[in-house]
């Protein structure tokens, strides 16, 4: 059975989703007692971009490069996975642990090499 | 005793994660479709929870609802057809086929394995610890071959991506590029 610690996470979900929810009920609340205006603009309802008027919608076709940068994101959280477990265990281990993990690292950083070698991590 | 919650947190997670998986299908629109299977994935994080494999929880919202969400936002992102919805289901046969054989196995195994491997007073008497020392002793021992392999799978992921993306002759079309670089200079601002 799961320890009472986790059913905390549903206290801490509770809250998590209220924190977005409250703004936006107390800002309809005001608005139903009449104490916010309700001026609606088109230029309020623009998607803001750091002051940048956006052109165009965002459904355009986008340069594959992005892909190398979300699988390498994806391929080193794995492998933060793959180390956690090393990193709780390995004061218990030998000195063989470190050196296992160290062949992990270095073929991932083999990779990582071989990419910055490449120009692959420039955007060009 | 927390059995109760327990069950009420299964049938609350499972309720969502069914809901938000039957949606999928439903939905049109892909990216509202990337959005609810993130929300499968935290449901199924939370069905993990409920069985007790703490590590696997974390690691199922850190890899698949944190990180492969975004390579399916990246794909749909890529795809020509991104700006139309899903309504072109060119391989629904094959699809509903293997859909179907994966399904009939899950059923099988479910049906054919014996769960109760604990029963009664034990079942009572288990103790929760924490998964992760298990996995790591079974990672850096009997499984040292797989842990080292999986660094080799990940490097070979990582060598194709970058062949995909810095190969000179795949460069089809200056559209995607100037497109690209629009995007970039108003992302690029931030």
């Amino acid at each position: 059975m799961i320890p009472d610690e986790f059913g905390r996470v549903v206290i801490l979900l509770g809250v998590a989703l209220a924190f977005p929810a409250l703004p936006l009920l107390v800002s309809y609340l005001l608005y139903l007692f009449h104490i916010r205006p309700e001026r609606p603009d088109p230029i309020k309802h623009e998607t803001y971009e750091c002051g940048v008027i956006a052109e165009g919608g965002s459904w355009g076709q986008f340069n594959a490069r992005y892909y190398l940068f979300a699988l390498g994101f994806v391929i080193f959280d794995v492998e933060v996975v793959f180390l956690y477990p090393w990193a709780v265990i390995h004061a218990d281990l030998a000195a063989t642990a470190l050196v296992k993990a160290a062949i992990f690292i270095g073929i991932l950083a083999f990779g990582l090499a071989y990419a910055w070698k490449r120009g692959a991590l420039e955007w060009r | 005793m927390d059995s109760v919650g327990v069950v009420i947190a299964f049938y609350v997670l499972s309720a969502i994660t069914i809901v938000s998986a039957a949606s999928i299908f439903l939905l049109r629109n892909l990216v509202h479709a990337i959005v609810l299977l993130v929300v499968v994935f935290l449901g199924m994080a939370g069905l993990f929870l409920t069985l007790s494999a703490d590590f696997i929880a974390v690691a199922q919202i850190l890899i698949y609802a944190g990180a492969i969400s975004v390579l399916f936002v990246f794909a749909v992102m890529l795809t020509p057809l991104a700006s139309r919805d899903n309504g072109n289901s060119l391989y629904a046969g094959p699809g509903l086929l293997l859909g179907g054989a994966i399904a009939a196995i899950v059923v099988v195994t479910a049906f054919d394995v014996e769960w109760n491997q604990l029963t009664g007073v034990a079942l009572e008497q288990r103790s929760f610890t924490d998964t992760i020392e298990v996995i790591g002793n079974q990672l850096l021992g009997p499984h040292v071959l797989a842990f080292e392999v999986a660094s080799v799978l990940l490097l070979f992921a990582l060598l194709g991506a970058i062949v995909l993306v810095t190969d000179p002759n795949n460069e089809d079309g200056t559209t995607a590029e100037e497109e690209a670089g629009k995007d970039t200079a108003v992302g690029g601002s931030e």
